[in-house]
Formats: C-alpha cells, structure tokens, sequence
C-alpha cells in the first residue's frame, strides 16, 4: 500500500463511543461515526441533539467523559496541539475583534499559527480572494454585515491551510444570496481536497452539497454513511407522485381502488391536485398509469418521488426536541 | 412609556436578585463588616478611641471607596453593556424610549447598591452600642453616602451614554474619579502658593471657588464633619443637595443624549485612514497575542507615547510645584518631593496595572473570541504569558518613568525613611489584588474590580501579619541586618510563600475557568 493510499486509509474523524454529560444531563451517548478525507460530511439534528458538543469534543475543546475521537490518526486527547494545526473550527457565533481591519484579523491569526511575515501577506491574499473579499480588506469587522462577517470568519479558519474544516451552522442567519454563495465556497474548498464536516439545519442545502451525512438525536447517532444510502433505502414500496387537472373529490376513494396502488394520499404540503401513490415493487407502474388514464381525468405528471433528506430527517428523530 | 419603564425595570430587578453572584456580593459585605468589628475591637486594646466609632469611621470610609470603585466598573457598564451584546438597537425597536432605557438600566443597579447599604444598618447600630457615636450620626452618615452613591451611579451612567464600549466608558469614569479624587489636594496645593508673584488674584479666587463646590460635591468632607460632631449633627446638608442636583443633572444629560450617541457607527474606513491606520497598528508581532492585547486593549503606540509624556508631565508637575513653593537654585527634587512623587506614580501605575489586568481575560469572554485563542496550537499557559507581557508593555510607560526618578533619587528618597516594608507590603497586595480581580473576572463581569477590592481589603491584616512574621522569622533564623541584604531577602521570601500558597492557586483556579469560559463560548 503506497502511502498516499495509507494516507487515505485513515479517518479525517473517527469517534468511537463518545459519550459526555453536563451535570447529569447525558449529552452524547455512544456516538460512533467516520468520515473520509476529502468529502464533505453533513452533521444534522434537532436542537439540543448533541451536535455542538460532539463538535467541541472533535475540535480539542472538550474532554468527553469517555469514548475516543481522532483526527487523521490523532487523539484529540492526548495530542491536541497536533490536531489544532490540522483543523479549522468555525463556531456557530460571531466571535471576532470587532475593531480590527479584515486583514488584521486575519494577520493576527496567522501569525498565532506561526506563519511568518513573508508568508502571510500571499496566504491573507489567497483566502481573500476565495471568499470574494480582496476589496474589503482594509474596512473594520464591526462595519460588515453578517454576510461579510461569516466570509472574514471562513477566511480566518483558512489561513494556516487545515485540512478539516469543522463548521457549526456557518449559514444560520444568512440571507439565501449570501447562503447560496457559501455554498459555492465550500464546493471549491471540497475541489481542491479539504475534508469539510458541516452541521446545518438547512436540509435541502446539505442534500444538494454532502457526500455523506450522519444524523443524531438525543445524543445518539440515527444515521451515519453515505448521503444516496439513505435516501435510497431499501423499502418494499415505491412512491410516486402523480398530478392531475382538476380532479373530482371523489378520486382519491377511486385510486385507492385500483389494483396494484397500496395506498393513495394528499401529500401534506403538496399543490392542488397533487397525490402521493405507494406502489408495490413487483407491480408495473405502467399498468397503474393505464389504469389512472381510464378514470378520465388529464394527468399533468406521473414521476417517482425520491426520498428527500428533510423526509429522512423527520423519520429518524421523530421525537422532536429534548425537554 | 410608563409601562415599558416598568417592565425593563422589574425586568433587570428580576434578573439582579435571581443572579447568584449579587446576593454573594452582599454576604461578602456582611462578613467583611464582622471582621472591621474585630479590627474595632482589637484597636481598642492600643486606643482611646471609643469602639464604636473607630468601627463605624472604617465602614464609612469603606463605603466611600467602594462606591467609587463601583462607579467605574459596575455603573457604566448600565447602557454600554447593550451596545456591546447589539440590543440597543432592539430595544429601541420594542419601543423603548431613551428615558425608559435609561431610567430602567441605571435605576436597577442603583437599587442593588442601595440594598448593599442597607444591608449594613444592623452592624452600624451595634457601633451605636459600642459607644463613641450617636444614630443621628448614623442617619447623616448614610444620607450623605446615599448622595454620593446616587453622584456617583449617575456620572458613570452619563459615560455610559456618551461612550460605545464598557472598557472606553470605564477608561473615561476612571480618570474623571481619579482627578476628582486628586482635585482637593491640588486645589490646597496651589493655594499654598497664594502671595508668589505669579499667582494672579483672580486665579487664586478661581482656585478657591472651585474648592469649594468640590467640597460640597464630595463626600469625605461631610463624613469629617459628621463622625467629629456631636450627636445632634443635622441630617440635611449642602453635600447631599450638591450631590442629588449634580446627580439629577448627569442623568437629564444622559437622556439627552442618549440619541446622538446610540447610532451606531458603521461606516467602513477606505483610502487615505486605512494608509494612517496602517502605519499606526504596523503587522502583527511574532507573539500576535501580545500584539492584540497591546494594540486593540490599550490603544497601541499611540496611547504608549502619550502615556509616557503623561508620567514625565508629572514629575515635571511636582518639581515646578517644588520650584514656585520653595524657590531655590536648582530643580533638584527634595527628598519629601521626590518621595511623594514615587508614591504617586507607583499608584498610578498600579492602577492601571489592575485595570488593564481585570480586563484581560474578561474581554476576551466578553467578545466570546475566547474559544478562538484555546482552539489556536499553543498552550493556555503560553497564551498567559503573552497576556501578562501584554500588560506589562502596556504600562511600561508608568515603569519607565517612576523607575528613571528612583533610581535617579534612590539615596534622597532613602534618607526619608525605612521604606521596605512598604514596599513588601504593596507587593503582596499588588500581587493579590491582581490575581483575584483576573479571577473573578472571569464569573463577575465588569463588578469584579470592586469585589477584588472589597476581598483585599478583608485579607490584607491577614497578609500583612503573615508578611511582618516572615520578616521576623527570617531575621532571627538568617540573623539578617536591616542595613545588609535582609530587606532584599525578606522581601524575595514574602513573595515566595505568598506565591507558593496564595498565587499559585489562584493561578491553577483562573486556568481551569478559563478553559470552562471557552468551551461555554
């Protein structure tokens, strides 16, 4: 095994059994998940799940109770230092200096991961001018809106080249222009070989972007692996989602009668017109479609509904928020 | 308008007496109380004072300091503290008026610190009891503390408006207080001088006109006269209406201007400022936490400089003063002069030593950039050390300049007296101010300074004793001689038992809360 391919072999994160409690309250209870250089790892899961802290523990902050966390080989117990020069830790607030220039912020951090002079000014150029702020590198923190604020925050976490980002809800509070734009960062970060492990809230995003995602919940891990095995579990049943003009309010009693169809439903936040179908998997879908075209009724569409990560999300941690 | 007032107010009550800390504050008081009736006590063995009013003179005046300490680290903090987290601008969007903030934030607090007062009735009827004063004096006593407390509250609340940060208004509350505090002694000072030929009549009415409404507004005066008269001292006085008038104007003036001063200034700096700026912070040092602290904390070279010719303005200061009050040949300081001189800056220093230290670490929790510095491939212990020598540079100014007139006077100022244990003894509780006011820092926020204060004050006897029996015992076992290198000694030993047993533990406890903040934030 040559050593890039060793290299590769060995985990960006591995947590084994992580477990931590704040004065008696269990946080995280065995939580075990990897995830591979280079990719970009989805972390997801209700309020008060755990995420954050499974983060602190990954990033060197926190000491768990028990169970084990490495970073490309390291423990983040016994060679935190070793980790802190491998990972960038973006958190889910706003720390900054507020009364320093963008580039002194960002010179201020380079020169604490022991960058010298000549070095900072081509890396505070470089992560400037991926996050589209080379312009607004002399204006003062505090003078930014949070759109630029998360930028300067990104590019900070850049600056000694790590090669895991951990970023805790980096779009929260963003407006779609600015979270569309993130987006298209950290897909030029993943191109050009940086492990990225998100934890976010926004779904759809995360669905799009991720290649491999682990849900949590209640401190314990629901799901972990790649993002099309969950979407596409096994499952005896296909869904479809068919479309109709201006179907009678008698047609879902008259689908639910046709052989083959298991069960007809008004999906919940669907248009007018709109039915979810479950059909079998040994039953033909073009049979079905016939059988529907006989009713009478014009069909708009007739498509396969794939399983969606908020759909996902909603059958694993069904339980909501922890009291 | 009303009702919001109400609710703010009852909002930030709430919020006082649901808090752990405030009530703690108040134990501390009582029991710091207990101890200056020991004090009373033991002083009575050596004194002819009566007990009573050798306690109650001490609570007194303890009142004093601590209401100006309050001042300048809990008061102006009232408004700043929402500039700071952002919500100025949601509570004036929940309708909030400039007087219902105000009024709300400032009334609050001044409700706690009255409480605080309060809380010492039952200890000052004992005094009573113990003979030497009388509850008129009581009564008056705590009228005019009253006075100037709400003097006090209010000023720093007026700098609270006028400035965008805590650390500037605190910057600003304290050097008004100090040159307050220094004024009378200034004021006496030149008019001492009154009959030289430079001393213009109308000057010296100036001089004397603004003596007395500094007389009036402070409270010392007032305490003087109530604790040295008899026991039908009248409870009203000019103090307490000065006070009350000049706190009433700082808080009409705060809400005048609370409008001008709360929008927020968002305007980025381009061009020609951002070339001025660079030359000013320069790139950051190879210690880059040093170069922060220095630069962003205590305003960088610029301040340093500044700072600097302030030191030396005030040695220029004491010898003009010197040279107009007893002329002679030379500019040569005497050696009173230059004792008072040393004294002065080395307080000054001091101070500022124990300003810019309590804010180390807060600001950095404060901020929530406190996770920033732990996630960073370094070790707390050496983010300490750059800290601490961030400090240091920052009031090297003070060092350089009481340093140049020691070593410069060292035989003169030697000659007035045996200064050693002084000098032991402002180590000790220099060291010990320091270190608590950090750590409590790091759990009090901006009332810590004034806690720090109020525990030194309860544990310096206690250093003191452990200090003066360190020298005694190094004395009698080394068989050391006062004008050989004992006093080096003693002092290097005091200091290693004090760090060994005091500091040492007060170092590992700021450590670990340290990394407790950061992982919070």
């Amino acid at each position: 095994m040559s050593s890039l391919d060793e290299a590769k072999a060995v985990p960006a994160i591995s947590v084994t059994d992580l477990t931590h409690s704040f004065k008696g309250h269990q946080a995280l209870n065995r939580v075990s998940f990897s995830v591979q250089p280079g990719t970009l790892h989805g972390f997801v899961g209700p309020n008060g799940a755990g995420k954050t802290t499974t983060l602190k523990s990954i990033c060197t902050l926190l000491k768990s109770d028990f169970g084990e966390v490495q970073v490309f080989g390291f423990n983040v117990k016994s060679a935190a230092i070793a980790v802190r020069k491998r990972i960038g830790f973006m958190p889910d607030h706003f720390s900054m200096y507020r009364q320093m220039t963008v580039f002194e912020y960002l010179d201020f951090f380079a020169a604490a991961y022991g960058l010298k002079l000549k070095e900072r000014d081509q890396v505070i150029h470089d992560v400037l001018t991926l996050t589209d702020m080379e312009g607004r590198k002399d204006d003062l923190i505090s003078g930014l809106s949070r759109g630029m604020q998360q930028r300067v925050s990104l590019a900070r976490v850049l600056v000694h080249d790590p090669d895991l980002l951990l970023l805790d809800e980096p779009a929260s509070g963003l407006d779609p222009r600015a979270r569309i734009e993130l987006m298209d960062i950290l897909r030029e970060l993943r191109r050009l070989g940086k492990t990225i492990f998100i934890s976010s809230h926004i779904l759809s995003e995360l669905a799009e972007l991720c290649d491999s995602v682990t849900i949590i919940d209640r401190g314990e891990v629901k799901f972990s692996g790649p993002m099309d095995s969950l979407l596409d579990e096994e499952q005896e049943t296909t869904r479809y989602r068919l479309r109709l003009l201006d179907p009678p309010d008698d047609t879902i009693d008259r689908l639910n009668k046709i052989e083959g169809i298991q069960q007809a439903t008004i999906p919940e936040y669907g248009s007018s017109g709109e039915f979810n179908i479950e059909l079998d998997n040994q039953v033909e879908s073009n049979s079905v479609l016939s059988c529907i075209l006989e009713m009478n009724i014009p069909v708009l569409s007739f498509s396969v509904h794939r399983k969606q990560l908020n759909q996902a999300f909603m059958d694993l941690t069904t339980q909501g928020v922890r009291s | 308008m009303i009702a919001g007032s109400r609710s703010l107010f009852k909002w930030s009550l709430r919020s006082d007496s649901r808090a752990l800390y405030p009530h703690i504050i108040r134990v501390v008081f009582s029991v710091l109380i207990l101890f200056m009736v020991l004090a009373a006590w033991s002083a009575s063995a050596t004194s002819t004072a009566p007990v009573g009013l050798v306690l109650f003179t001490g609570i007194s005046y303890t009142n004093v300091i601590m209401i100006c300490v309050a001042g300048i680290s809990y008061f102006v903090s009232a408004v700043t503290e929402e500039k700071d987290s952002g919500n100025l601008a949601l509570l004036k969007l929940a309708g909030a008026t400039p007087f219902t903030i105000v009024l709300s934030k400032s009334v609050s607090r001044q409700i706690a610190a009255i409480v605080l007062l309060l809380v010492q009735l039952p200890f000052t009827q004992l005094s009573v009891t113990l003979g030497g004063i009388s509850p008129q004096q009581v009564l008056a006593t705590y009228l005019a503390l009253v006075g100037w407390l709400l003097l006090v509250s209010n000023f720093a609340l007026l700098c609270s408006v006028i400035c965008s940060t805590t650390g500037k208004a605190a910057a600003l509350a304290t050097i008004i207080t100090l040159l307050f505090l220094v004024a009378g002694p200034c004021f006496d000072a030149l008019l001492a001088l009154k009959g030289t030929k430079w001393m213009a009549p109308s000057f010296v009415t100036l001089i004397q006109s603004l003596k007395e409404h500094h007389q009036l507004l402070f409270v010392g005066p007032r305490l003087q006269s109530v604790l040295a008269s008899n026991a039908q001292v009248p409870l009203m006085s000019n103090q307490l209406s000065h006070s009350l008038i000049g706190g009433f104007v700082c808080l009409i003036s705060s809400v005048l201007l609370f409008e001008k001063f709360s929008e927020e200034n968002r305007r980025p700096e381009h061009g020609r400022t951002a070339a001025v700026r660079r030359i000013l912070v320069s790139r950051c040092w190879k210690h880059a936490i040093l170069w922060k602290d220095f630069v962003f904390f205590s305003g960088g070279k610029t301040v340093w400089l500044v700072k600097l010719v302030a030191y030396f303005c005030v040695i220029l200061a004491f010898a003009v003063y010197q040279q107009l009050r007893y002329p002679t040949a030379s500019f040569a300081l005497t050696p009173h002069t230059a004792s008072i001189t040393v004294i002065s800056l080395v307080l000054l220093v001091s101070l500022e030593l124990l300003m810019y230290a309590s804010n180390s670490l807060f600001l950095e929790i404060h901020h929530r950039t406190a996770s920033d510095l732990l996630m960073l491939p370094t070790s707390s212990r050496k983010i300490f050390q750059q800290k601490t020598a961030a400090v240091f540079v920052t009031i090297s100014p003070g060092i350089i300049a009481s340093s140049m007139l020691l070593l410069t006077h060292f035989e003169l100022i030697a000659r007035t007296g045996n200064w050693w244990p002084w000098i032991v003894s402002w180590l000790l509780i220099t060291s010990f101010l320091v270190h608590t006011s950090v750590l409590l820092s790091l759990y009090l926020r901006w009332a810590a300074l004034p806690i720090a204060v109020l525990v030194t004050i309860l544990i310096s006897p206690v250093l003191a004793g452990a200090a003066a029996g360190t020298a005694g015992l190094s004395s009698s076992t080394f068989g050391i001689q006062s004008d050989s290198l004992g006093p080096w000694l003693v002092a290097a030993f005091s200091m290693c038992w004090m760090w060994l047993f005091i500091l040492l533990p007060i170092q590992l406890e700021i450590s670990a809360s340290w990394k407790r903040c950061g992982i919070k934030s």
